[in-house]
Protein backbone atom coordinates (compact mmCIF):
# COMPACT_ATOMS: atom_id res chain seq x y z
CA UNK A 1 0.00 0.00 0.00
CA UNK A 2 1.74 3.25 -0.70
CA UNK A 3 1.98 6.49 1.61
CA UNK A 4 -1.13 8.01 -0.40
CA UNK A 5 -3.69 4.89 -0.29
CA UNK A 6 -2.85 5.00 3.25
CA UNK A 7 -3.94 8.38 3.71
CA UNK A 8 -6.70 7.95 1.52
CA UNK A 9 -8.04 4.89 3.45
CA UNK A 10 -7.53 6.48 6.52
CA UNK A 11 -9.12 9.61 6.14
CA UNK A 12 -12.55 8.48 3.22
CA UNK A 13 -11.81 5.00 3.17
CA UNK A 14 -12.98 1.23 3.81
CA UNK A 15 -11.43 2.10 7.30
CA UNK A 16 -11.88 5.89 7.94
CA UNK A 17 -11.47 7.33 11.27
CA UNK A 18 -14.10 9.61 12.44
CA UNK A 19 -12.67 11.79 15.05
CA UNK A 20 -10.28 14.05 12.99
CA UNK A 21 -7.74 14.12 15.45
CA UNK A 22 -7.39 10.68 15.77
CA UNK A 23 -7.08 10.57 12.23
CA UNK A 24 -4.32 12.67 12.07
CA UNK A 25 -2.56 10.51 15.37
CA UNK A 26 -3.10 7.69 12.59
CA UNK A 27 -1.87 9.28 10.06
CA UNK A 28 1.25 10.43 12.37
CA UNK A 29 2.11 8.04 13.62
CA UNK A 30 2.03 5.34 10.35
CA UNK A 31 -0.90 3.20 11.72
CA UNK A 32 -2.38 0.36 9.29
CA UNK A 33 -6.08 1.55 8.16
CA UNK A 34 -6.87 -1.61 9.17
CA UNK A 35 -5.71 -1.44 12.39
CA UNK A 36 -7.02 2.33 12.97
CA UNK A 37 -10.30 0.72 14.77
CA UNK A 38 -7.81 -0.42 17.64
CA UNK A 39 -5.50 2.58 18.49
CA UNK A 40 -6.39 4.24 21.45
CA UNK A 41 -6.33 7.70 21.34
CA UNK A 42 -5.61 10.00 23.93
CA UNK A 43 -4.77 13.38 22.55
CA UNK A 44 -1.59 13.86 20.31
CA UNK A 45 1.76 15.11 22.02
CA UNK A 46 3.27 18.39 20.93
CA UNK A 47 6.51 16.41 20.07
CA UNK A 48 4.57 15.48 16.68
CA UNK A 49 4.71 19.53 15.35
CA UNK A 50 7.11 19.43 12.62
CA UNK A 51 5.58 15.93 11.42
CA UNK A 52 2.31 17.40 10.86
CA UNK A 53 3.94 20.50 9.26
CA UNK A 54 5.51 18.43 6.81
CA UNK A 55 2.22 16.41 6.33
CA UNK A 56 0.27 19.53 5.73
CA UNK A 57 2.81 20.18 3.34
CA UNK A 58 2.72 16.96 1.39
CA UNK A 59 -1.37 16.44 1.60
CA UNK A 60 -1.93 19.71 0.98
CA UNK A 61 -0.02 20.26 -2.57
CA UNK A 62 -0.64 17.08 -3.23
CA UNK A 63 -2.28 16.04 -6.90
CA UNK A 64 -2.11 12.44 -6.61
CA UNK A 65 -5.34 10.19 -8.22
CA UNK A 66 -4.62 8.10 -4.75
CA UNK A 67 -5.59 10.97 -2.39
CA UNK A 68 -8.37 11.62 -4.78
CA UNK A 69 -12.85 10.69 -4.47
CA UNK A 70 -14.82 9.50 -6.95
CA UNK A 71 -15.48 12.15 -9.18
CA UNK A 72 -12.15 13.98 -8.31
CA UNK A 73 -12.96 15.54 -5.17
CA UNK A 74 -10.50 16.16 -2.32
CA UNK A 75 -12.02 14.77 0.16
CA UNK A 76 -9.22 13.09 2.06
CA UNK A 77 -6.99 15.99 1.36
CA UNK A 78 -9.90 18.07 3.20
CA UNK A 79 -9.68 16.16 6.12
CA UNK A 80 -6.53 15.89 6.49
CA UNK A 81 -5.41 19.43 6.04
CA UNK A 82 -7.90 21.15 8.53
CA UNK A 83 -7.07 18.26 11.17
CA UNK A 84 -3.35 19.66 10.62
CA UNK A 85 -4.31 23.23 11.25
CA UNK A 86 -6.81 22.31 14.44
CA UNK A 87 -3.73 20.52 16.26
CA UNK A 88 -0.96 23.12 15.18
CA UNK A 89 -2.97 25.98 16.30
CA UNK A 90 -3.21 24.30 19.59
CA UNK A 91 0.57 23.95 19.76
CA UNK A 92 2.20 26.74 18.34
CA UNK A 93 2.39 30.28 19.37
CA UNK A 94 -0.23 32.08 17.08
CA UNK A 95 2.53 34.47 15.14
CA UNK A 96 3.94 31.07 14.08
CA UNK A 97 0.96 29.95 13.14
CA UNK A 98 -0.20 32.44 11.09
CA UNK A 99 3.34 33.08 9.23
CA UNK A 100 3.20 28.83 9.18
CA UNK A 101 0.19 29.18 6.94
CA UNK A 102 1.16 32.43 5.17
CA UNK A 103 3.95 30.64 3.95
CA UNK A 104 2.73 27.46 3.28
CA UNK A 105 -0.40 27.79 0.46
CA UNK A 106 -2.67 25.29 -0.37
CA UNK A 107 -3.85 23.80 -3.13
CA UNK A 108 -7.54 24.80 -4.21
CA UNK A 109 -9.70 21.32 -3.13
CA UNK A 110 -12.54 20.16 -5.42
CA UNK A 111 -14.73 20.38 -2.17
CA UNK A 112 -18.07 17.77 -3.06
CA UNK A 113 -19.90 20.46 0.01
CA UNK A 114 -19.15 23.12 -2.15
CA UNK A 115 -20.63 21.70 -5.50
CA UNK A 116 -23.88 20.95 -3.30
CA UNK A 117 -24.32 24.15 -2.13
CA UNK A 118 -23.65 25.16 -5.78
CA UNK A 119 -26.18 23.14 -7.02
CA UNK A 120 -28.76 24.41 -4.48
CA UNK A 121 -28.19 27.91 -5.33
CA UNK A 122 -29.09 26.87 -8.53
CA UNK A 123 -32.10 25.63 -7.70
CA UNK B 1 -5.89 -39.98 39.55
CA UNK B 2 -8.14 -38.02 37.57
CA UNK B 3 -11.74 -37.58 38.21
CA UNK B 4 -13.84 -40.20 35.78
CA UNK B 5 -10.75 -42.92 35.81
CA UNK B 6 -7.46 -43.04 33.82
CA UNK B 7 -7.77 -40.94 30.70
CA UNK B 8 -6.33 -41.96 27.09
CA UNK B 9 -6.60 -45.16 25.49
CA UNK B 10 -10.24 -45.25 25.17
CA UNK B 11 -12.86 -45.81 22.30
CA UNK B 12 -14.46 -43.21 20.39
CA UNK B 13 -17.63 -44.34 20.91
CA UNK B 14 -19.03 -42.14 18.65
CA UNK B 15 -16.66 -42.90 16.00
CA UNK B 16 -17.10 -46.49 16.36
CA UNK B 17 -20.75 -45.97 16.08
CA UNK B 18 -20.44 -43.64 12.69
CA UNK B 19 -18.00 -46.38 11.31
CA UNK B 20 -20.44 -49.67 12.16
CA UNK B 21 -23.68 -47.48 10.40
CA UNK B 22 -21.82 -47.01 7.06
CA UNK B 23 -20.52 -50.14 6.94
CA UNK B 24 -24.41 -51.20 6.97
CA UNK B 25 -25.11 -48.81 4.35
CA UNK B 26 -23.26 -50.43 1.26
CA UNK B 27 -25.65 -50.52 -1.37
CA UNK B 28 -24.99 -53.36 -3.91
CA UNK B 29 -26.58 -52.87 -7.06
CA UNK B 30 -26.32 -55.46 -9.68
CA UNK B 31 -27.17 -55.29 -13.19
CA UNK B 32 -30.20 -58.59 -14.25
CA UNK B 33 -31.41 -58.09 -17.73
CA UNK B 34 -30.15 -54.85 -18.72
CA UNK B 35 -31.73 -53.34 -15.42
CA UNK B 36 -29.72 -52.23 -12.42
CA UNK B 37 -31.61 -53.63 -9.31
CA UNK B 38 -30.70 -54.22 -5.85
CA UNK B 39 -28.40 -57.56 -4.08
CA UNK B 40 -30.11 -59.71 -2.77
CA UNK B 41 -30.35 -59.34 1.04
CA UNK B 42 -30.77 -56.12 1.31
CA UNK B 43 -33.99 -54.66 2.78
CA UNK B 44 -35.03 -50.96 2.65
CA UNK B 45 -35.85 -51.11 6.58
CA UNK B 46 -32.27 -52.47 6.89
CA UNK B 47 -30.85 -49.09 5.19
CA UNK B 48 -33.82 -46.61 6.12
CA UNK B 49 -32.91 -47.47 9.39
CA UNK B 50 -29.14 -47.37 9.30
CA UNK B 51 -29.32 -44.01 7.64
CA UNK B 52 -32.12 -42.61 10.08
CA UNK B 53 -29.83 -43.55 12.97
CA UNK B 54 -26.71 -41.55 10.93
CA UNK B 55 -28.93 -38.72 9.96
CA UNK B 56 -30.02 -38.38 14.12
CA UNK B 57 -26.15 -38.38 15.53
CA UNK B 58 -25.20 -35.21 16.71
CA UNK B 59 -21.96 -32.83 15.59
CA UNK B 60 -21.78 -34.49 12.23
CA UNK B 61 -19.49 -33.20 9.61
CA UNK B 62 -19.53 -32.31 6.04
CA UNK B 63 -18.12 -35.63 4.65
CA UNK B 64 -20.98 -37.65 6.64
CA UNK B 65 -23.33 -35.25 5.70
CA UNK B 66 -22.15 -35.45 1.67
CA UNK B 67 -22.11 -39.57 2.43
CA UNK B 68 -25.46 -39.41 3.90
CA UNK B 69 -27.13 -37.63 0.56
CA UNK B 70 -25.41 -39.46 -1.77
CA UNK B 71 -26.53 -42.36 -0.08
CA UNK B 72 -30.29 -41.19 -0.23
CA UNK B 73 -30.10 -40.03 -3.67
CA UNK B 74 -29.23 -44.19 -4.84
CA UNK B 75 -31.58 -45.27 -1.70
CA UNK B 76 -34.30 -42.82 -4.21
CA UNK B 77 -33.79 -45.15 -7.37
CA UNK B 78 -34.29 -48.53 -5.88
CA UNK B 79 -36.82 -47.97 -3.47
CA UNK B 80 -39.96 -46.68 -5.88
CA UNK B 81 -42.54 -47.65 -3.55
CA UNK B 82 -44.91 -44.38 -2.33
CA UNK B 83 -43.89 -45.47 1.15
CA UNK B 84 -40.54 -45.93 0.93
CA UNK B 85 -39.78 -42.69 -0.87
CA UNK B 86 -41.93 -41.10 1.71
CA UNK B 87 -39.73 -42.73 4.43
CA UNK B 88 -36.63 -41.33 2.56
CA UNK B 89 -37.76 -37.84 2.45
CA UNK B 90 -38.11 -37.94 5.62
CA UNK B 91 -34.79 -38.77 6.13
CA UNK B 92 -33.50 -36.13 3.73
CA UNK B 93 -34.92 -33.45 6.38
CA UNK B 94 -33.11 -34.85 8.83
CA UNK B 95 -29.91 -34.54 7.05
CA UNK B 96 -31.11 -31.20 5.61
CA UNK B 97 -31.32 -30.53 9.19
CA UNK B 98 -28.20 -31.45 10.01
CA UNK B 99 -26.60 -29.40 7.94
CA UNK B 100 -28.04 -26.29 9.35
CA UNK B 101 -26.48 -27.37 12.90
CA UNK B 102 -23.19 -27.74 10.94
CA UNK B 103 -23.26 -24.56 9.34
CA UNK B 104 -24.28 -22.96 11.97
CA UNK B 105 -21.48 -24.62 14.49
CA UNK B 106 -19.07 -23.21 11.53
CA UNK B 107 -20.35 -19.95 11.28
CA UNK B 108 -20.18 -19.90 15.42
CA UNK B 109 -16.25 -21.28 15.18
CA UNK B 110 -15.65 -18.42 13.02
CA UNK B 111 -17.08 -15.91 15.14
CA UNK B 112 -15.35 -17.17 17.86
CA UNK B 113 -12.01 -16.96 16.21
CA UNK B 114 -12.49 -13.28 14.96
CA UNK B 115 -13.44 -12.30 18.83
CA UNK B 116 -10.06 -14.10 19.74
CA UNK B 117 -8.13 -12.09 17.23
CA UNK B 118 -10.22 -8.80 18.15
CA UNK B 119 -9.20 -9.15 21.90
CA UNK B 120 -5.51 -10.34 21.07
CA UNK B 121 -4.78 -7.37 18.77
CA UNK B 122 -6.64 -4.82 21.58
CA UNK B 123 -3.75 -5.57 24.44
CA UNK B 124 -0.86 -5.85 21.67
CA UNK B 125 -1.89 -1.64 20.82
CA UNK B 126 -2.55 -1.10 24.68
CA UNK B 127 1.28 -2.25 25.40
CA UNK B 128 2.73 0.01 22.81
CA UNK B 129 6.12 1.34 23.81
CA UNK B 130 6.04 5.01 25.48
CA UNK B 131 7.70 6.32 23.23
CA UNK B 132 5.61 8.11 20.70
CA UNK B 133 5.34 6.00 17.24
CA UNK B 134 7.83 7.48 14.34
CA UNK B 135 6.14 9.40 11.24
CA UNK B 136 7.01 8.20 8.45
CA UNK B 137 8.44 12.05 8.05
CA UNK B 138 11.43 10.72 5.38
CA UNK B 139 8.88 9.51 3.22
CA UNK B 140 6.59 12.75 3.24
CA UNK B 141 9.96 14.84 2.62
CA UNK B 142 11.01 12.21 -0.95
CA UNK B 143 7.11 12.78 -1.65
CA UNK B 144 7.28 16.62 -1.33
CA UNK B 145 10.59 16.76 -3.03
CA UNK B 146 8.57 14.66 -6.43
CA UNK B 147 5.87 17.24 -5.92
CA UNK B 148 7.66 20.62 -6.26
CA UNK B 149 9.84 18.47 -9.44
CA UNK B 150 6.95 18.24 -11.48
CA UNK B 151 5.51 21.67 -10.12
CA UNK B 152 8.95 22.91 -11.64
CA UNK B 153 8.55 21.35 -14.73
CA UNK B 154 4.82 22.43 -15.12
CA UNK B 155 5.57 25.67 -14.63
Amino acid sequence: MTESRRLHELSVGQYWVNDPQKLLYCCLTNVDPARAHSVEFEGIPPSYEEAAKLLYQVVGQSDDEELKSAQGYDMAQERICSACLDYLQTVMAPDDFASFRASTPARQFKSVLEDIQLMLKDA
Amino acid sequence: MPRGGIRGGGINLRALAIRQLKSRLQIDAVTAHGVRVLAPGQSFEEISSALAQLAAVKKLGVPNIRFLREKILVAHEFFKKPQQQLHLTQISALVDHAEQVCLDRAERRKDKKNLKQIVKAAPAAASSPEAPPASPMELWKEMLAKQQEQQEKKS
